[in-house]
C-alpha cells in the first residue's frame, strides 16, 4: 500500500515538473514581451529622455510633477474617464437589452442577428474611426443628407464641437463593443436552468417578473465581468480616438493613451521633439489608474460571487 | 505505410506554400554576390523617383542591390527603436527624432568626408552646411537632400479664378485685397466655393503659416517651427505674444467668420486640403513650397496642373521669411559593413540624385546649382523662384555656441503650445481668447526656457541675442 502511495506522489511530482516545463516557454515570452516594457516604463519615466539618446539624465519624479501640473494631462484624464463611463454604461446596458432580444425562444433568424451585429468587433477599430471621420466630417455623408432632407441649413460641425465629438466617440466605442458584449451576456443567459423559467411559467409569472426575479439576479457573476472588460476596453481607446478625432477639438477628445503616443512618438506639438520620459510618465499613470478601476471591479466581483454563494447556500 | 505517404506529401505541399506565401513577389536579384545596402526613406513624395533612381543604379553596379524601406506614419518609432538598439539601416533620410549632435556623440553615424571632399563640398550652396544639421564642426555627417530654402506660399486655382473674373494681375498681396476677394467669390458661388482654403488640422502647417506670415509684423522674432521656436533674436528670450502672432490669428478666424476661409480648413489635414481646393473649392491655398509637386501627382495627389503660386498676402503687402535651413538629408550608419558600397551610392548620388530624385520629383530644389531646362512641371521654377526670394539665411545659434543644441532640443520638448494649435482651437471656439492662450503660452516658454538657462551652465540669454542682424537680410558671421 505505502509502494502503491509513493509512485502515485512520484507520478503526481512527474506530471507537476512536465506541467511547469511546458508553462515555462510561455511565461518567458510573458515575461519578456509584458513584464520588462512595464518595468522599463517605470525606469524612463525617471529620467529627461527623448528615446533616441544615452538615458543618463535622471530627475527623479520631475517628469510627474510636471505631469501633474499640466492642465492637458488631467483634461485627458478626465476625457478617458468620461469615455470610459459613456461605454460601458451604454454598452452594458444596451447588449444586455440586445442579448435577451436575441435569446428570446420565439426569435427567428437569431443566428443571422448575431452574427450582424458581432461584425463591427472584428473590423479593424482603425478603419471605422477613418470611415466615420467620412461620415461625420463638416462634408461628410450626414451633413449632406441633413441639408439634403432640409433640417439643416448649414452643416454641423461633429467634429469640432467638443460634446458633439465626445459623444460620437462613445456611440461608436459602445457600437464598435456591442457584440462582443452581448455575447458574453448571451453566454450568461444561456447558463441559467431552463426548469427555472418552467417553474415560474406554471407559478403564472410573466416577462418582467421573469426577468428581474431571475434573469438579473442571476446575470449579475457576469455583469461584474463585462463592467470590468467594459471598463479596461475603455481606457483603452486609442486606434479609434486617433482616426477619428486625433483629440480634436482643441484636446478635449484627446485621451490618455493618446497623450502618451503623442509625447512619445510625436512630440507631443510638431514631432519636432520626442519625450518619452515624460511619455512613460503619463503611460505609468494609465497604467496604475486602470489597475486601480480592475483592482475595484475585481473586489467587487468577489464579493458579489460570495453573496451569491451565501444566498444559495 | 499509403496513410504515413501521404501525411508527409501533404505536410511538404502546406510548407511549400508556405514558403511561396512568405515570398515578397518581388523580382530575385540576378546576382547572387551582391551587396546588399539597407536604405530607410522617410520623405514620401521622393518615394517613386527614389526607386526608379535605385533601379537606374543597380543597372549601373549590378553588384549593389538597394533594399529600400519607406517609412511611414510609424517613422519615429522605427528610428528611436534603430537608434537605441543601434541598428540603423546603411543609408537612411534624416533621423528627426534627436539632433544630429547626438547621434554624433553616440558614434551612430559614419562621416561622410570622404565622399563630399572639399571639391565636392564647393558644388553646393554654402549655405547648406549648418551646424547640427549636416556638419558637427569641421565634419560632415549629412548629404543635403535639398537647399535648405522653402517657405510657405499662396496657390491659387486658375479654373476657379476665371469662373468669378479674378485675373492673375488681381491676385491679392494684402491682407485686405484677400478679404475682398474672397468674399466676392464666396457670394458670387452662392456658398459653393470658397475664397481660401488651409489644411489646419495639420497644426504643424498653421504653426508654419502663422509665423512666416507674423515675420512681416514682427520680423524679430524667428520663424522656424524646430530651430529657435518663437525667440526673439533680439531680446533673447521666447516671444509668443507680439503683434504679429496675435494679428495674424485674429486675421485668420476674421476670415472664417466672414466666409472667406472655409469652416471645413479645421477638419482638412494637408492632403485633404490639396484635393479640395484642386477640386474647385476654394480660389487660394496655403501650404509650403512642396505642395506643387503633390497637386501634379495623379497617384498621391488630385494631378491638378491649371494653378498658379504667390506669396502669402501680408499686413501691408510687404515681405515675409522664413530661415534657411538643410533639414533633410542622407545619413550612413557607422555600423555599415558596406562602406565601400555606400560611397558608390552616395557619390552616385551626387552625380544624378539631385537631377533625378529632388528635381525630377519637383518637390525641393536641390542644394547644388542645377540648369533645370526642363523642369517636372511648368510652375516648378517660379516655386524655387519664391522660395529663394523668401528664405533668408538668420544667425545660427548652434554655430555661436555648441550647447544651445542640447539646451533649444529640451526648450522645444518643454512647450505645448503653439501657435498653429491655438489657431486651431481659436477657429473650433474651444479658445475664446486667444491672446490669453498665448499668454500661457509664454509663461510656459519662459519657464522652460528659464530651466534650461539653470541646467546648461555654457548656455546664457546672449547666445540668443543677436543686435547686428537685420531681419530679412542674409545673416553672415563676416
Amino acid at each position: 500500500m505505502a509502494a502503491k502511495n509513493s509512485n502515485l506522489s512520484k507520478f503526481k511530482r512527474s506530471r507537476q515538473i512536465w506541467a511547469y516545463i511546458f508553462i515555462m516557454p510561455q511565461a518567458i515570452v510573458f515575461l519578456g514581451l509584458s513584464l520588462y516594457p512595464i518595468i522599463m516604463s517605470y525606469v524612463y519615466s525617471l529620467y529627461s529622455w527623448d528615446g533616441a539618446s544615452p538615458l543618463t539624465n535622471f530627475i527623479g519624479f520631475d517628469n510627474y510633477i510636471e505631469l501633474f501640473q499640466t492642465s492637458r494631462f488631467w483634461s485627458a484624464l478626465l476625457a478617458t474617464v468620461i469615455y470610459m463611463i459613456g461605454t460601458t454604461a451604454l454598452g452594458v446596458g444596451s447588449s444586455l437589452l440586445l442579448a435577451i432580444v436575441l435569446n428570446a425562444n420565439n426569435m427567428k433568424g437569431k443566428a443571422f442577428y448575431r452574427t450582424i451585429y458581432f461584425i463591427p468587433v472584428i473590423a479593424t477599430t482603425a478603419i471605422i474611426g477613418v470611415i466615420m471621420k467620412n461620415i461625420f466630417g463638416i462634408d461628410g455623408t450626414v451633413n449632406q443628407l441633413l441639408q439634403y432632407i432640409g433640417l439643416v441649413d448649414q452643416p454641423i460641425s461633429w467634429l469640432n464641437t467638443s460634446t458633439l465629438a465626445m459623444l460620437l466617440l462613445i456611440l461608436i466605442g459602445t457600437w464598435k463593443n456591442l457584440g462582443i458584449n452581448m455575447i458574453y451576456w448571451l453566454s450568461g443567459l444561456q447558463a441559467i436552468p431552463t426548469d427555472l423559467y418552467e417553474s415560474a411559467q406554471l407559478d403564472g409569472a410573466g416577462f418582467w417578473k421573469t426577468l428581474f426575479h431571475i434573469t438579473l439576479p442571476l446575470l449579475k457573476p457576469i455583469l461584474v465581468v463585462i463592467l470590468l472588460l467594459s471598463v479596461v476596453s475603455g481606457m483603452n481607446a486609442f486606434d479609434l480616438v486617433k482616426t477619428f478625432t486625433n483629440g480634436n477639438p482643441y484636446h478635449t477628445t484627446e485621451t490618455l493613451d493618446l497623450y502618451v503616443f503623442n509625447y512619445a512618438f510625436g512630440g507631443g506639438l510638431t514631432g519636432a521633439t520626442t519625450r518619452m520620459g515624460y511619455a512613460s510618465a503619463a503611460g505609468v499613470m494609465l497604467g496604475m489608474f486602470t489597475l486601480l478601476i480592475s483592482g475595484i471591479f475585481g473586489l467587487i466581483s468577489v464579493y458579489t460571487r460570495r453573496k451569491i454563494n451565501k444566498e444559495t447556500g | 505505410m499509403l496513410k504515413k505517404t501521404t501525411k508527409l506529401m501533404v505536410l511538404l505541399l502546406i510548407t511549400a506554400g508556405l514558403l511561396i506565401g512568405c515570398s515578397s513577389g518581388e523580382e530575385e536579384n540576378t546576382n547572387p554576390d551582391a551587396t546588399t545596402l539597407s536604405f530607410w526613406n522617410r520623405l514620401p513624395e521622393l518615394t517613386t523617383h527614389f526607386e526608379s533612381f535605385i533601379a537606374s543604379f543597380e543597372e549601373e553596379h549590378p553588384d549593389i542591390n538597394i533594399e529600400m524601406q519607406t517609412l511611414g506614419a510609424s517613422g519615429n518609432q522605427q528610428y528611436q527603436t534603430a537608434i537605441k538598439n543601434n541598428e540603423l539601416p546603411d543609408i537612411f533620410v534624416t533621423a528627426n527624432v534627436t539632433s544630429l549632435k547626438n547621434l554624433v556623440d553616440q558614434e551612430l553615424l559614419h562621416n561622410l568626408n570622404d565622399v563630399v571632399t572639399p571639391e565636392v563640398k564647393e558644388q553646393f550652396y554654402p549655405g547648406v552646411w549648418s551646424e547640427n544639421l549636416t556638419t558637427i564642426g569641421e565634419d560632415i555627417y549629412q548629404l543635403p537632400l535639398n537647399s535648405g530654402k522653402s517657405a510657405v506660399l499662396m496657390y491659387y486655382n486658375k479654373d476657379v479664378l476665371s469662373e468669378y473674373g479674378v485675373s492673375e494681375g488681381q491676385i491679392p498681396t494684402t491682407w485686405d485685397e484677400l478679404r475682398e476677394v474672397g468674399k466676392d467669390i464666396y457670394e458670387q458661388s452662392g456658398g459653393g466655393t470658397y475664397g481660401l482654403i488651409m489644411g489646419a488640422e495639420a497644426t504643424w502647417l498653421s504653426d508654419m503659416t502663422i509665423n512666416q506670415m507674423a515675420t512681416n509684423i514682427t520680423p524679430e522674432v524667428h520663424p522656424s517651427i524646430d530651430v529657435a521656436r518663437r525667440i526673439n533674436y533680439k531680446t533673447g528670450q521666447p516671444d509668443f505674444v507680439n503683434d504679429g502672432s496675435t494679428q495674424t490669428i485674429e486675421y485668420l478666424k476674421q476670415l472664417m467668420d466672414e466666409n472667406v476661409l472655409s469652416p471645413s480648413s479645421i477638419e482638412y489635414n494637408e492632403p485633404t486640403a490639396i484635393a479640395n481646393f484642386a477640386a474647385g473649392k476654394s480660389a487660394f491655398y496655403f501650404d509650403g513650397n512642396w505642395a506643387g509637386s503633390v497637386l501634379m501627382n495623379e497617384e498621391e495627389g488630385p494631378g491638378f496642373e491649371n494653378w498658379g503660386v504667390a506669396p502669402m498676402p501680408t499686413e501691408d503687402g510687404g515681405t515675409y521669411y522664413n530661415d534657411m535651413a538643410a533639414k533633410e538629408g542622407l545619413m550612413v550608419s557607422n555600423n555599415t559593413e558596406h562602406w565601400e558600397e555606400v560611397q558608390t551610392f552616395l557619390n552616385y548620388f551626387i552625380e544624378n540624385g539631385y537631377r533625378d530624385v529632388i528635381v525630377a520629383s519637383g518637390a525641393h530644389e536641390p542644394p547644388v546649382d542645377i540648369e533645370v531646362t526642363d523642369p517636372p512641371f511648368e510652375q516648378y521654377n517660379k516655386i524655387n523662384e519664391l522660395s529663394n526670394q523668401l528664405s533668408v539665411a538668420t544667425p545660427n545659434i548652434y554655430k555661436q555656441n555648441n550647447s544651445t543644441i542640447g539646451f533649444i532640443q529640451d526648450y522645444q520638448g518643454g512647450l505645448s503650445y503653439s501657435a498653429g494649435s491655438i489657431l486651431a482651437g481659436y477657429m473650433q471656439g474651444e479658445v475664446t481668447d486667444p491672446v490669453a492662450e498665448l499668454e500661457e503660452a509664454q509663461q510656459q516658454a519662459m519657464e522652460v526656457f528659464n530651466e534650461n538657462l539653470n541646467k546648461y551652465e555654457d548656455v546664457s540669454e546672449s547666445d540668443f541675442v543677436f543686435d547686428d542682424w537685420v531681419p530679412f537680410e542674409p545673416y553672415t558671421t563676416e
